[in-house]
């Protein structure tokens, strides 16, 4: 123990300059990594909500929205749908207000309250505790996280393939619901309109 | 005319350096520059010692004694476990400090917070493990600096009082270190803390012990109140006692002195006032030197520890809902956990600590041995090294390896997929699990070589439970992956048994990976193994390179 530290003024002044540089060295390859560090950490976070969605999707909305989101004829609609991703915020007149992530995000809050013009047999309830529902608001973040990474498999789908059903809510006739989806399909969120 | 010239210009430089020197006395609050010079040089201090005057002027440096005697400024004497403890707590104040810009303490926010701090802050995940394993490291050397303070008999008269102060520091940083747990919200934390204010609990009579439970969570159980009052014990409360009561310790440091080696001082003598002149070691600069670059190599040790190995973990997000598969203390509580295990919470969780903490304050009352040489001292260092292995054995029942134990289906699948934390699953990601279904009782071989060896730790958790537990025969497992969506894989768990009574049981588990998931065990050392992260590496250094 004693050859460690050794008594000598002079030795004791290196291990300090010695220490001093291995910190400052340490620092540096921190710092050096730390903008890959922090994009890893930011892509890890998002996965992670995404596979905290995944479960609290298969606990909860599962039995009404399907496994894989295919939607159970009328009971509730299809999320995993090219349908979906493209035309329904348009066909509820929200395009441009806000984004479909929003509009998913609002729905799992609040529920669907009405009931008029719809095929569905029960109503969708708040699911978010503010609400009176049982998901925590972090809890709903995740499974809005979970719905909205249906996107890149449900823009790959055809016309046949997408298991949408057509809604009776939207003002246009069922058999123009799902038709001439543009190719770019992609809607750009517009601000709304400043009161 | 030439002749005047030269003694002007001598002045002129004189009065300069008079000047500098000047300045160089204000800033060391008393050195000339000559005396720094010869201090450099190793020079003994002159008569009187002028070396003396900043431990009169400076605030800082009249804390500390001038000289210390020869003998205790050996390392092996005191390992600078005293002084390492107040630059530990010197070090979490600042580095908590940096942390409290980042935090706020709402469960709405913390959790959140957390994983901002992580992956929106340069050197935030840095700054919060060096907050980690500084308190950790606090706990531990603040027990070795009682250990050894008891193996020497340093407890002794006249200093009764500093080791009872002691004890009262060393039970603030366990409160300390313990109410920093649940500050980041995670189930970790959250389940932690509500076992620990659980056993506050069973304090006698019952009315004593719910007021003090519903005093420290806020509410019947933990939530925005408990968090609040958790993180302000943490960050004003317990550091205000902590200082007082350093300072009252530090304080009889300096007036008894440290002891000295047993064989060079009989107990009662008072060493710090009368050290002989040829045995001083003068604090400037000998001491200061030598504590300045311990603690430069401590710090060079946690950083590089901190870069290279040690992940302070952040669970999944409090649930109150869910209790965790296995809920552990920290480990410094692993003892109270496995005396709960063997005693009800009344003992274990109030009695028998109560009792320990009494027993360990009053020691220096209790032991009236006039000697302090280890000779002599047989009955108090053999019953010290058994109180030591009593706690080792019971921190030991305190980890889930001892007598806590799920049904097997579900251990099967803890260890290898757990809920929190990464496991073999998790650690080999992604990328090393195919979909497809796997039965563990066919031998297969797939072309990845690290899910070949999932599938084998697979088959064998199977049959070592099997053979620890009756009521679960012939297990058999299938692991079915799929792809959920895009970059998510869905992993189920189907484990099949036979019951004592041959009846045969079945239990499912689903888990999800995501393919940017990685879980904080993977950081460290081991990121520079990522391919991802090696590729981002390259890129960020050749999109400077074309910068530049």
């Amino acid at each position: 123990m004693r050859s460690l530290y050794v008594r000598s003024f002079g030795n004791k002044l290196i291990w300090g300059l010695v220490a001093s540089f291995i910190t400052v060295l340490c620092l540096g390859l921190t710092l050096q990594t730390e903008n890959t560090r922090m994009e890893l950490q930011t892509r890890n976070w998002e996965g992670r909500s995404i596979e905290n969605g995944a479960k609290i999707f298969a606990d909860n909305c599962a039995t009404c929205h399907g496994a894989q989101g295919q939607g159970l004829t009328g009971i509730a609609p299809a999320l995993n749908s090219h349908y979906f991703f493209t035309r329904r915020l348009d066909d509820v007149g929200q395009a441009g207000t806000m984004t479909l992530s929003t509009y998913v995000h609002l729905t799992v809050m609040s529920g669907r309250p009405s009931k008029s013009n719809s095929q569905w047999v029960n109503r969708m309830v708040p699911w978010s505790s503010t609400f009176g529902g049982p998901l925590r608001n972090d809890q709903v973040e995740d499974v809005v996280k979970y719905v909205m990474n249906w996107r890149e498999t449900a823009l790959q789908q055809t016309v046949e393939e997408d298991s949408f059903q057509p809604y009776l809510d939207v003002a246009k006739p069922p058999e123009l619901q799902n038709i001439g989806v543009p190719e770019d399909a992609e809607y750009e969120p517009v601000p709304a309109p400043q009161p | 005319m030439a002749v005047q010239q030269q003694p002007v210009k001598k002045n002129l430089l004189r009065q300069l350096l008079t000047g500098l020197n000047g300045i160089f006395v204000y800033l060391t609050a008393g050195i000339s520059s000559d005396e720094f010079r010869s201090m450099l040089r190793g020079d003994p201090p002159g008569r009187p010692n002028t070396r003396l005057r900043p431990h009169a002027d400076a605030f800082l440096l009249h804390i500390k004694p001038s000289y210390y005697h020869e003998s205790v400024t050996r390392f092996t004497h005191t390992y600078r476990l005293g002084l390492l403890s107040t630059y530990l707590f010197l070090f979490e104040t600042i580095t908590g400090i940096i942390l409290m810009i980042w935090y706020a303490p709402s469960p709405e926010r913390a959790y959140v917070d957390m994983i901002r701090l992580l992956s929106n802050v340069p050197l935030g995940q840095f700054m919060r493990d060096l907050h980690r394993i500084g308190a950790e490291l606090m706990v531990a050397v603040v027990t070795l600096h009682m250990v050894r303070t008891y193996l020497t008999g340093s407890y002794k008269p006249p200093r009764e009082f500093t080791w009872l102060t002691g004890v009262i520091l060393l039970v603030l940083t366990l409160f300390l270190s313990f109410s920093g747990y649940l500050l980041p919200w995670d189930q970790l934390a959250f389940w932690a803390v509500t076992i620990g204010t659980s056993m506050a609990e069973a304090v006698p009579p019952t009315f004593v012990g719910e007021m003090i439970n519903l005093l420290a969570r806020g509410a019947p159980d933990i939530g925005a109140n408990g968090l609040l009052r958790f993180y302000l014990l943490h960050v004003l409360f317990l550091p205000l006692l902590l200082i007082l009561f350093f300072f009252v310790h530090y304080y009889k440091v300096v007036l008894y002195g440290i002891s000295l080696p047993a064989q060079e001082e009989e107990v009662g003598e008072d060493t710090a006032n009368r050290v002989p002149a040829d045995r001083r070691v003068y604090y400037l600069p000998e001491i200061l030197i030598d504590e300045g670059s311990f603690l430069l190599v401590v710090t060079a040790i946690i950083t590089a520890v901190t870069v290279f190995l040690f992940q302070a973990p952040l669970e999944h997000i409090a649930n109150p809902q869910q209790t965790p598969f296995h809920t552990v203390a920290p480990w410094y509580f692993y003892w109270l956990q496995g005396l709960l295990k063997i005693a009800d919470k009344m003992w274990a969780g109030v009695i028998i600590p109560g009792v320990l903490l009494v027993l360990l304050m009053a020691i220096p009352y209790l032991d009236r041995n006039p000697s302090r040489r280890g000779s002599d001292r047989r009955v108090a260092t053999i019953s010290g090294i058994i109180a030591g292995i009593l706690m080792i054995v019971l921190s030991w029942m305190g980890t889930p390896s001892y007598a806590v134990q799920g049904a097997p289906s579900l251990e099967v699948v803890q260890h290898l997929m757990p809920e929190e934390g990464s496991g073999i699953s998790r650690e080999i990601g992604y990328v090393h699990l195919p979909n497809g279904v796997y039965d563990s009782r066919e031998e297969i071989e797939t072309d990845d070589h690290e899910f070949n060896e999932l599938l084998h730790q697979f088959q064998h958790e199977l049959a070592a439970w099997e053979a620890k537990v009756s009521d679960f025969n012939e297990p058999y497992g299938i692991l079915t992956i799929s792809q959920d969506q895009a970059n998510l894989k869905r992993l189920t768990w189907d484990i099949y048994w036979f019951s004592d009574e041959g009846v045969e049981e079945f239990s499912t588990q689903d888990f999800w990976l995501h393919r940017d998931s990685y879980y904080w065990e993977q950081y460290g050392v081991k990121k520079y193994g990522i391919p991802e992260f090696l590729d981002m590496m390259n890129d960020s250094t050749s999109g400077a390179a074309a910068a530049n």
